[in-house]
């Protein structure tokens, strides 16, 4: 559904976009994943064909994308990072005003904004100026808009943040929703928890390139970390330390002030009882015991070397 | 198209801040100019103001005034008591007193007692020199004093076709034009709301299948409905506070349109330009006063100043050519000046238009 191969953006002598390559397939939840200024808004606008590029091809649908390409802009619904709508307007005036750009036929619209305004449970607010909505309210009446006239390719740029976790998850509930009924789904966000929720495919960002991509799980799999043991209030020597890092399929031991000891493993079955069973040998008394499965900042920082919120 | 005009139109009426601008503000300036230069203002209304004069000789001064133009003032000469009893019954103004030292009476304070004081003072300004010229030239006196009498031209103009102003009516006719010209800030944000490198709201639009053109011209069209209902209302109130504006008063509603289609054109123009937003606001406030201060809103001569040094600061300054249009109709009847101030406005705003078009088609942008 969008093919964008050796894509090339450039801010004077800042490279924003390095030979970056997407295959999304229609019925996608696709992530695009990274920190800020990692080039994911850049790729979306360059995307749509409001940036110039310097090199590469971007295909929507099978065709290329131009400003004038009206057909396939028919078909794209956009919620930008930030919220778009007209003060002046009241939440009902302004989806129907946004949907009136891609639908015409008064009756048509009045059905789809209708469905808009319930999939954003915005019916209590349907006379309100936007002013008066909280954050939460407010991104939601900017989803809205921009999927009331039911898109085939939906596009939000970062559509949670300074967003409440209930609206948060009615907002996450929601792009799932859209997905069921049809929608491929571009989502951009910096949230790795957001992304590894419902996204059924992710690329990671860094520095305008794309660094891995594959499913949660296949990118999980790609770093050694398969299990994260921290274990608090433990007293240990060195040479227990050097022990326990002696152990099958430990390959990092750090040992803190506070006296937590971190173990990483690769992912196998039974470590933390080894661990334990090693203390218990030693008579080694300890507290809560933490046992963590690999995360997408796992996967960035074993790539990049920094953390993902960095 | 006709949605987006009307939605845009919604919009604006419901924008407080550009209500104040374009409506409210030029309605509060023309209330404080008719709280500053009086009511009664068509100077056709305006009748001679009635006066005594309590002289026993045939000095200086009493030729100053018997040689004032009657349409400014009726003179009647009386003694002291009569003229007394006269100012008490409100059958005069004023009392002149002649003599050696020429003074003034007057029983309240108003535009007629106004206008007495200024002809007195004026005496009092070129007393000196008419005594000069007696002593040298005894023989010019006369016409000495007729020269003098001629400073009512400050109150008084006389066209050549013989209708008479009122040279503060400059004031109004600038201000109209600076009403129209607040159409700028209105074409401003139209053109924030298509740049996408300006606005998330014109990233929204920008994506959506819509041509361009029709962004442009809707929003353009819903800016210009407002502006001109505006100046509609504002010529209304100025009518209703007594300022004519003769018979062919509708031949202004074309330049109030065209004035303010220039005024929204201007605002497109600028907001197409690239550069922060506070910047723009910036740019189109100074010049909006700056024109409208170049067709005389603050110092009414300004205008003809302008014509003498530069006069084609005066045909391009907006402002110059709604003021100059509204004289061509209200007081020269000048047909020919009318139309050529129509033309060089249409030409400003194609001009600009065209412009600014050019540059927000460019539908692709370096950054956003």
């Amino acid at each position: 559904m969008v093919h964008i191969e050796n894509l090339v953006k450039r801010y004077g002598s800042m490279v924003a976009l390095d030979h970056l390559n997407l295959d999304i397939r229609e019925g996608e939840i696709f992530g695009l994943l990274g920190p800020n200024g990692s080039g994911k808004t850049t790729a979306i606008n360059c995307m749509l064909a409001l940036l110039k590029y310097d090199k590469g091809t971007i295909r929507l649908f099978g065709e290329e994308m131009q400003p004038d390409s009206y057909d396939l802009k028919r078909q794209i619904g956009v919620v930008p990072q930030n919220v778009a709508v007209f003060e002046q307007m009241t939440v009902r005036e302004n989806i129907d005003y946004f949907c009136s750009l891609y639908v015409p036929q008064k009756a048509e619209r009045k059905k789809l904004v209708e469905e808009a305004i319930a999939f954003a449970g915005l019916e209590d607010y349907q006379k309100m100026l936007p002013r008066k909505l909280s954050g939460g309210l407010l991104r939601r009446l900017n989803i809205a808009c921009g999927i009331a006239h039911r898109p085939r390719l939906i596009i939000l740029d970062e559509p949670t943040v300074a967003v409440d976790p209930q609206s948060r998850n009615r907002i996450l509930e929601g792009i799932v929703e859209l997905n069921r009924q049809g929608s491929t789904i571009i989502y951009t966000s910096h949230y790795m928890e957001e992304v590894e929720q419902i996204c059924t495919r992710i690329v990671i960002l860094n520095h305008g390139r794309s660094i891995a991509s594959g499913t949660s799980e296949e990118l999980k799999q790609m770093i050694k970390t398969g299990e994260t043991i921290v274990i608090e209030g433990v007293d240990l020597k060195e040479e227990q330390q050097e022990a326990i890092g002696r152990l099958p399929h430990v390959f990092e031991v750090t040992y803190s002030a506070q006296k937590t000891l971190t173990v990483k493993c690769t992912s196998a079955q039974h470590n933390v009882v080894r661990i334990l069973n090693y203390l218990q040998e030693q008579n080694a008394a300890f507290g809560r015991v933490l046992s963590e499965l690999p995360t997408l900042n796992d996967v960035f920082l074993e790539i990049t070397g920094k953390e993902l919120r960095d | 198209m006709m949605r987006l005009y009307l939605s845009g139109l919604l919009r604006m009426a419901r924008d407080r801040s550009e209500l104040f601008w374009g409506l409210l503000f030029p309605v509060i300036m023309a209330t404080l100019f008719f709280v500053s230069f009086g009511i009664g203002m068509d100077p056709e209304k305006m009748s001679a103001v009635p006066a005594g004069l309590v002289s026993e000789e045939n000095g200086m001064f009493e030729t100053f005034l018997t040689g004032m133009d009657e349409g400014i003032l009726d003179l009647e000469k009386m003694d002291g008591e009569q003229a007394l009893d006269a100012l008490r019954a409100g059958k005069i103004s004023g009392v002149f007193y002649g003599g050696s030292e020429p003074s003034l009476t007057v029983a309240a304070s108003g535009i007629e007692e106004s206008i007495l004081q200024t002809l007195l003072s004026s005496y009092l300004e070129h007393e000196a020199m008419m005594k000069q010229i007696a002593k040298e030239h005894p023989e010019k006196l006369f016409s000495a004093a007729a020269q003098l009498s001629g400073y009512p031209d400050l109150l008084e103009h006389v066209t050549a076709t013989g209708r008479s102003m009122d040279t503060n009516l400059g004031y109004f006719y600038a201000l109209i034009g600076m009403a129209c010209l607040f159409g700028t800030f209105g074409g401003l944000d139209t053109s924030v709301e298509i740049r996408a490198d300006q606005s998330a709201l014109a990233v929204r639009r920008s994506v959506a299948p819509v041509h361009r053109l029709k962004l442009v011209l809707s929003g353009m069209l819903a800016n210009f409905t407002l502006q001109f209902a505006s100046v509609c209302l504002l010529l209304l109130y100025l009518n209703m506070l007594g300022l004519s504006f003769g018979d062919k008063w509708f031949l202004l509603l074309p330049v109030c349109a065209l004035g303010s289609l220039t005024g929204v054109a201007f605002g497109i123009f600028v907001g197409s330009l690239k550069m922060r937003y506070g910047f723009k606001v910036g740019i189109l406030v100074s010049s909006t006063l700056a024109m409208s201060f170049l067709a005389g809103l603050m110092f009414v001569n300004m205008k003809d100043i302008v014509e003498h040094h530069a006069p084609i600061i005066n045909r391009v300054n907006p402002a110059a050519l709604i003021a100059d249009a509204f004289y061509s109709v209200a007081v020269y009847d000048n047909p020919a000046r009318y139309a050529v101030n129509l033309a060089l406005l249409a030409a400003i705003t194609v001009l600009l238009t065209a412009v600014s078009f050019l540059r927000l088609r460019r539908e692709r942008y370096e950054s956003i």
